[in-house]
């Protein structure tokens, strides 16, 4: 067995080693997320040129690779060390891929100054952290934010009771539902924490040790969805582009929706908000960051290539080309954020981003227990605190054993 | 010299020719299927997250799945969702297919029209047939529930509700199935002899007799073989339940099938030993009701 792993692996490493690099130049190979459609491939291909035109000497070679398949492409390149120097990575994998000595550590270089930390969302910052080091940084970022549509609503609302309010008074029995609530599902449980947050609460504690979703906020959480799908039967919202065709009344959705929208149902007003609160604003937080691998041959030549995207015009590229927003805050009173009504709604919303928690079986816990703790209670098959209870009991003991 | 007389010999050179013309396929098969799967039992028995190396754990993989439903709450749950499919896809599939294979061995007009129908469905990817079933069964605007109003019946929220949501996934595993099975159906129907029909009918017998006492029996390698690739594909149900349910295989895990579960393992929580023996559990099911049936099942039209 062991001599066939080493024939394929060796093969793969042949295969890959075909393109010979030139010693006078140093060459780095930089993976990103294949943009959406041509005219941002080459946004995104024109900033690398320019990059390698300034720096000579240097030749970043970048390689567009489809979001859906990048973790598995980056997972599988890394298994048999063919994996590029730098590359895109969705911020929640960072602290899994620094726990596996796959990333070289960046303090050294954020440490001399290189950026200045205090220009991030902290939100952001917190989830490219591993033992207290930093092993990415964040490109951009990304949220939910309520949507609206204007003709059923007239006044976004602000907080949870008014949310409740406005849901009474748009609901039409079989024909407008209020709310699409989430599911739970693996979209129902990246949006859970922020009512969580927006309740006071957290869903782990400090230590990320036990679980805390069913402290009294995680509860007041699950309890406004309960109430929400009273005005918001799932045999109107299940429906296709239900929101889009003026079934909902309102939903959660990104930015990545907006265009959508403009495009295919140019008739419809909608409206988007901060997605209401209990005590506090709160949303979710997405997005990719940047990392250097620990087998790279020369880390300070990707660091500088790093530097360059994080430069403010260079931000604002890509996050363009992501449909995301940039990570630094000074950003925020750029003419391309500023301009745009819906843009500066989702700029404000993102100071508010709580991040999930880090740990390794995060996933694993809320496909398999939160979400099913979720349904429970929506679907009314055990009481809140009953459904709650058992999964943060659950939670606990998987947590217990990744401790040990 | 015997060797010389061997390369030289005629069966030495036909056995050649027969290589080299599989020589393609073999080559394919050893690199993309064989080789993979000997490498994936060895990665059963590791903890591998598929970045850093795979520790060696021996079977605790397969204790974990097998015995620890604290960790694995929906390996079982999950294993009886797929023999739930199966009970509702096979026997529903091969009637369907047996019922257009008779219609078209019915001397109708435009038969190979209806042929290129039924089959279309089966060259379709698993994925565009979904998208086109998840319009058919929308709450709203989709097809079946303005059908059913028509008669004033009362819609349903097919693939969101727990219990309509996987039939209604069998369902268009029927529809998109119906077509192969069609076709082998119909090539065995035209195997059997027109003389014993006719003598049949001199017997007096009726329609459902010959049915029940040719045709059936003498179709009996064609079904037991259906029956065993049938049954073998729905064990390995997994685009079309992806791709309708969000990946969880939802409304709350009823349609959270075996291999939906190998995924998430593998590509959502980076377990890649687990899932490899996973795939070895399923490997070991699969036979042992394959040999059930092929010591149980009569399989020769005697």
């Amino acid at each position: 067995m062991k001599r066939i792993l080493i024939v394929i692996t060796v093969g793969l490493l042949l295969i890959t080693g075909c393109g010979s690099k030139q010693p006078s130049e140093r060459e780095i190979t930089f993976w990103a997320y294949a943009p959406g459609d041509q005219a941002r491939t080459q946004q995104v291909e024109s900033l690398v040129d320019k990059y390698n035109q300034e720096h000579p000497g240097t030749r970043v070679k970048i390689f567009f690779v489809p979001k859906d398949d990048f973790n598995t492409k980056i997972n599988t390149s890394i298994a048999v060390g063919a994996n590029p120097d730098c590359s895109y990575l969705d911020s929640g994998l960072v602290s899994r891929f620094a726990k596996d000595n796959i990333l070289f550590c960046l303090d050294d270089f954020v440490n001399a100054g290189d950026i200045d930390l205090k220009d991030f969302y902290p939100g952001a910052m917190k989830m490219v952290k591993y033992d207290q080091k930093y092993y990415g940084i964040p490109l951009n970022q990304t949220c939910v934010a309520l949507f609206y549509n204007q003709e059923l609503v007239k006044k976004a609302p602000a907080t949870w009771d008014e949310l409740l309010q406005t849901a009474k008074e748009v609901y039409v029995p079989g024909k407008v539902a209020a709310f699409a609530v989430p599911k739970g599902d693996g979209y129902g449980g990246w949006m859970f924490p922020a009512f969580v947050a927006s309740a006071g609460g957290t869903m782990l504690n400090d230590t990320e040790t036990k679980a805390t979703f069913n402290q009294p906020a995680g509860l007041a959480a699950i309890n406004l969805w309960v109430q929400l799908l009273q005005y918001s039967p799932r045999l109107i919202t299940d429906s296709a582009n239900a929101f889009e065709l003026g079934r909902v009344a309102m939903t959660l959705n990104g930015p990545w929706a907006i265009e959508g929208i403009k495009t295919n149902f140019p008739k419809l007003k909608y409206g988007i908000a901060l997605i209401p609160k209990k005590v506090q604003y709160a949303t979710n937080i997405g997005g990719e960051s940047l990392v250097i691998y620990q087998n790279t041959q020369d880390p300070p030549a990707a660091w500088d290539f790093i530097r360059y995207l994080m430069l403010d015009e260079n931000q604002v590229v890509m996050s363009e080309v992501s449909g995301n927003f940039p990570v630094k805050k000074t950003l925020i009173n750029h003419p391309v954020f500023k301009d745009d009504p819906d843009k500066k709604i989702f700029m404000e919303q993102i100071q508010y981003a709580v991040s999930k928690p880090t740990v390794e079986s995060w996933t694993k816990i809320n496909d398999e227990i939160i979400a099913k703790a979720i349904d429970e209670a929506l679907n009314q098959r055990l009481g809140i605190a009953e459904a709650f209870n058992k999964a943060a009991k659950e939670c606990d003991s998987i947590l217990d054993e990744e401790k040990q | 010299m015997p060797t010389t007389n061997f390369l030289q010999s005629k069966k030495f050179k036909d056995g050649l020719t027969g290589y080299l013309f599989i020589m393609p396929l073999l080559v394919y098969f050893t690199i993309f299927v064989l080789i993979p799967i000997l490498i994936s039992f060895y990665y059963s028995f590791t903890d591998w997250n598929m970045r850093s190396a795979p520790h060696w754990t021996g079977l605790k993989n397969y204790a974990e799945l097998l015995f620890n439903a604290q960790k694995q709450p929906y390996f079982w749950p999950s294993l009886l969702v797929t023999v739930k499919y199966i009970v509702l896809r096979v026997p529903a599939g091969l009637a369907l297919s047996l019922i257009l294979a008779m219609f078209l061995n019915s001397r109708i007009k435009g038969e190979n029209f209806f042929k290129l129908c039924y089959f279309i469905p089966m060259i379709t990817s698993a994925i565009a047939v979904a998208v086109l079933w998840k319009w058919l069964y929308d709450p709203i605007i989709g097809f079946i529930n303005q059908f059913l109003a028509g008669f004033s019946l009362p819609p349903k929220n097919w693939l969101n509700d727990v219990s309509t949501a996987l039939p209604s996934i069998a369902v268009m595993g029927v529809w998109q199935g119906a077509g192969y099975g069609m076709i082998i159906f119909l090539a065995g129907l035209k195997g059997i002899p027109e003389e014993l029909y006719e003598a049949a009918k001199i017997d007096g017998a009726n329609a459902w007799q010959q049915f029940w006492n040719i045709t059936l029996p003498l179709l009996r390698p064609v079904t037991f073989f259906l029956l065993i690739t049938t049954i073998i594909g729905s064990f390995q149900v997994f685009d079309q339940i992806y791709v309708l349910t969000s990946g969880l295989g939802g409304p709350e895990h009823s349609t959270f099938v075996y291999i939906l579960n190998l995924y998430n393992q593998a590509f959502r929580y980076y377990r890649m030993g687990l899932a490899c023996a996973m795939s070895y559990i399923l490997f070991v099911i699969i036979l042992a009701i394959t040999w059930v049936q092929f010591k149980y099942v009569p399989q020769n039209a005697d």
